[in-house]
């Protein structure tokens, strides 16, 4: 449980200490990329409160969604299209889906059950 | 804590995800301005062919200085002796040698508005002021002339580059300072009539002093030429 919690502060960290600062440029291709994998991680999150999970499917998002992005992007920029807006909405949206749905599972698992809980061993006494 | 399936592959998954953040908002809050990042690059060119400059000049000074130790040893040897006041002669007329004698120090400073005011540049004194200054002096019958301490010769160039007065490619902050020997009386008058009196009338913060002894530098640089050939006498 507490092991993906230790993992991002571990990103976190590394990423402080030693990542390279990528040029100025690639800040738009980073940013989307980044939208992406956010879903992608909450959508993993998502799958093991509602059993559904499969860790081919999240690291395949992972990766495919954050390259299309930023792709999406750079195809944006030589079309003239500013399709970091599709990004920015469709991955937007679906962050908020997952962490809606996330908030009622664990609203569902945690609360409603101890309430049941309160209220079963009420009904006993 | 029993290790189920779908631990191995979220924490992965965070710890990108953590990685890639960070490195994103380093990269966010790398200071984003080209220009800045161009003119710094640009002020360091600058300033080391500035660094050239200079090592260049102490290299000319150090050959004068030889070539004048050659002078002096071999000026005890016959028929020398009228070469060598030859060349002084022309070392002195070309600048090359320090001077001194009476003359006029104009000095000149920017406006204290052009710091407040939306148009600077009309409370600035620009390379023309300085320019027609010591075109006026030349007129006048000066025999020396400096800005900055930077001697004006016959190649000395006074132009400005963005912002800036350059004298010899010498880089000028204010106050000016022209230095001017000649007869001071009239130097004086001639300037007064000229740029120099236009700026008094700007209300420039310009001042001009008489003196009897001015010490003015000799020309640092060099003269090269790339192009011109003299003509012996009697062609053409």
């Amino acid at each position: 449980m507490w092991l993906p919690l230790l993992a991002l502060l571990l990103g976190f960290l590394v990423g402080q200490t030693f990542t390279f600062s990528l040029p100025p440029e690639f800040a738009p291709y980073l940013s989307v990329a980044i939208l992406a994998t956010l879903d992608s991680t909450l959508g993993g999150v998502r799958g093991v409160m509602q059993n559904t999970y499969d860790a081919a499917i999240l690291m395949t998002g992972f990766f495919i969604n954050g390259t299309l992005s930023a792709f999406m992007v750079l195809t944006g920029e030589w079309i003239g299209v500013d399709l970091y807006y599709v990004v920015i909405f469709v991955f937007g949206v679906r962050i908020f889906q997952n962490l809606a749905i996330i908030r009622r599972e664990f609203i569902n698992r945690y609360l409603h059950q101890n309430i049941k809980k309160s209220q079963s061993a009420s009904h006993e006494v | 804590m029993k290790l189920e399936n779908w631990h191995l592959s979220i924490t992965l998954v965070c710890l990108l995800f953590g990685l890639l953040f960070t490195s994103n908002l380093k990269t966010q809050l790398q200071e984003v301005n080209p220009t800045a990042a161009r003119n710094k690059t640009l002020v360091d060119f600058i300033k080391t062919q500035e660094n050239k400059n200079q090592e260049l000049e102490t290299e000319i000074t150090a050959s004068r200085k030889k070539i004048e130790e050659y002078h002096a040893t071999k000026s005890g040897e016959n028929g020398l002796a009228p070469l060598k006041k030859n060349i002084e002669e022309l070392t002195f007329a070309a600048g090359l040698t320090k001077v001194t004698g009476p003359g006029i120090v104009i000095t000149l400073d920017d406006q204290e508005k052009a710091r407040t005011s939306k148009e600077p540049e009309m409370y600035l004194i620009h390379f023309s002021s300085i320019l027609y200054i010591v075109n006026d002096l030349r007129a006048a019958g000066a025999e020396a002339i400096s800005v900055n301490n930077d001697r004006v010769v016959s190649t000395t160039d006074i132009r400005c580059a963005g912002n800036i007065i350059l004298v010899n490619t010498h880089r000028l902050a204010p106050p000016y300072r022209i230095q001017a020997i000649g007869d001071p009386d009239k130097l004086e008058a001639v300037a007064q009539s000229g740029e120099y009196g236009f700026l008094e009338l700007g209300n420039f913060p310009v001042t001009l002093e008489k003196k009897d002894e001015i010490l003015i530098p000799a020309y640092k640089g060099s003269y090269t030429f790339n192009y011109a050939v003299p003509l012996k006498e009697g062609e053409k």
